[in-house]
């Protein structure tokens, strides 16, 4: 099988200063793998040891994608080779821009039976780029999977879906957007992380591509919300009479 | 107001609070259903100007099959937007239609207002630290909603009967049938079987007591339950709670991949208040706590808090309230 899993390269979240304008400053936050998209990753490393191939990893995006170890970090585990398409207009890209390069990166590449993405990216959460890649590869196109199996060349999946689990048979080749819980990415072991800097990564930008996609979708702001105002009454012990205190007040509360 | 919308979701039930929702959003409001003739002559009873239905038997089809049609049709009609009731399934039928109509789709939306023309609305990012406001810039706008984010969704013509929604119709709204649209490519759904069922509507729970990983063994959840009842509130938890030790359903994680709450009374019991925890409580009117650290992040943003033992004061509250 030849298996390609998409991820993307986002801020460490615990880094991200919130400005006084509540504005957020990300130029100092250190760069990661979205935590999705590590299911993606191993779901296709399972794939290839239980039924043989090859695994690719891509990834489209700004300058943050030439980030050594980020590139290292995806390398590390289980993809002998690494794509990515970096380029200023995709710093930004929205959701049918992103799909557009991906799409555009993967017939570039060739053939393919399986593309794996996570259940969203960590950092804007849309869960749209796998629905909307499948849709312009138009292969089958399927999301939520939390089983993945191969039998005769067709793929027996597991959704897990709000209020029922729903088997499906499609045919390869397939976009799917696994779920966090289809498995639990293990930690790279040192050797894979040396090897890792040995394996080859391909740059391209969207010239290569041949491709502008345009934005449908504006960002007018980013803030962090104005925080409701709190009474931060904060009783600091647990005697009987802070206890007490504590009791007094939650019934006010509950009583009005 | 906007003038024309369409509105979508899986279920009937969900249609009708959309339908309920968009009728404060826009002048005319169309429901697609796909299903049965039976759903859609319901669905003409949920107050809305039109119905748009897709003749589809999903019994060995997917559901996210109806994408093409519902595109198809709005490429000719051009509604200034299409509302999807937040699900696994709708999220595929959006990606797949934004991909077919060359857009994006604004998810799980807040504030859906305009600016110059084009709608607008807000969607939480970074585990829950900001909103990010997004405008769409095409012809129709694909929006994932809750209803209860749609203007006036407090005053409702809607009466709950246990899970089920009642419409007080006004009349019946025009049936029309859409031809299906043949989607470039499919699969087979073998068979369906219903998840655990957990009665929980934590988005609906007007309190909650939500427990953390200052709960010591599975068994204490007893007093956390009793504290519930006694404060008539909602079980709830953090999602390691649920996730990593299991001890309870996924029903009950409260976050940003969890359920988002905006209820009266929210109770943090044994919960450190991690960012993406808070993103889906801060909406909460009163944020009580309850933490033996006093230097756990709830305490940044409580209106009471205790630093003590849970299973000190807990037994106590249990007792006098």
């Amino acid at each position: 099988m030849n298996v390609i899993v998409c991820y993307k390269t986002v801020p460490e979240e615990q880094d991200i200063v919130i400005k006084p304008d509540h504005t957020l400053d990300t130029d100092k936050a250190e760069l990661r793998l979205g935590a999705y998209d590590l299911n993606a990753v191993e779901e296709g490393a399972r794939l290839i040891e239980k039924y043989g191939g090859t695994l690719t990893a891509l990834s489209v995006g700004g300058n943050e994608l030439k980030n050594r170890m980020t590139q290292r970090a995806v390398l590390s585990r289980g993809p002998e080779d690494l794509i990515i398409v970096s380029d200023p207009e995709l710093a930004r890209a929205d959701a049918h821009q992103t799909a557009q390069a991906l799409a555009a990166a993967i017939k570039k590449r060739g053939d393919f039976d399986l593309i794996i993405c996570g259940e969203g990216s960590s950092d804007l959460y849309a869960q749209q780029v796998g629905a909307q890649l499948g849709e312009l590869l138009s292969v089958a196109n399927i999301t939520a999977v939390n089983k993945i199996e191969v039998v005769n060349k067709t793929l027996l999946l597991e959704r897990d879906l709000d209020t029922e689990i729903e088997v499906v048979e499609a045919a390869l080749p397939a976009v799917l957007s696994v779920t966090p819980e289809i498995n639990c990415p293990e930690i790279p072991g040192m050797k894979s992380v040396l090897e890792a800097g040995k394996k080859s990564v391909i740059n391209w930008d969207l010239s290569d591509l041949d491709i502008q996609p345009s934005a449908s979708i504006e960002v007018i702001s980013t803030l962090a919300p104005q925080g409701m105002q709190r009474k931060n009454i904060i009783i600091e012990g647990d005697s009987e009479n802070d206890i007490l205190e504590f009791v007094k007040h939650i019934k006010t509360e509950l009583n009005r | 107001m906007l003038k024309n919308i369409w509105i979508f979701a899986e279920c009937l039930e969900h249609l009708a609070e959309l339908a309920h929702g968009g009728r404060n959003l826009a002048e005319n409001v169309t429901a697609v259903i796909a299903g049965s003739e039976a759903n859609a002559v319901k669905t003409s009873c949920f107050g809305v100007d039109k119905v748009l239905w897709i003749e589809f038997d999903s019994d060995n089809k997917m559901l996210e099959d109806v994408s093409d049609t519902i595109a198809g049709h709005m490429k000719e009609a051009v509604p200034e937007a299409l509302l999807l009731y937040p699900s696994k399934r709708t999220r595929l039928i959006a990606g797949r239609m934004a991909a077919i109509l060359g857009c994006s789709a604004i998810v799980d939306a807040r504030n859906i207002s305009q600016i110059d023309g084009k709608i607008s609305a807000e969607h939480l990012v970074y585990s829950g630290l900001a909103y990010r406001t997004e405008r769409a810039l095409k012809n129709t706008a694909l929006i994932i909603v809750n209803p209860r984010e749609l203007p006036g969704s407090h005053e409702s013509n809607t009466t709950r009967v246990g899970s089920k929604v009642e419409v007080t119709a006004s009349s019946e709204a025009v049936i029309e049938k859409l031809p299906f649209i043949v989607p470039k490519s499919s699969a087979r759904v073998i068979k369906r079987k219903p998840r655990e069922k957990v009665e929980i509507n934590l988005s609906e729970a007007k309190r909650v007591v939500c427990v953390g990983r200052g709960l010591d063994a599975v068994e204490d959840i007893a007093i956390i339950e009793q504290l519930a009842h006694v404060a008539n509130a909602e079980i709830a938890c953090t999602r390691p709670l649920s996730e990593a030790n299991g001890w309870l359903p996924c029903e009950c994680w409260i976050g940003v991949s969890g359920t988002m709450l905006k209820p009266d009374i929210y109770f943090g019991i044994g919960v450190s208040g991690s960012m993406q925890h808070m993103a889906g409580a801060n909406r909460a009117r009163i944020i009580i706590a309850i933490n033996n650290n006093r230097n756990a992040l709830i305490f940044r943003q409580v209106d009471y808090g205790i630093v003590g033992d849970m299973y000190k004061v807990v037994p106590a509250l249990l007792e006098k309230l």
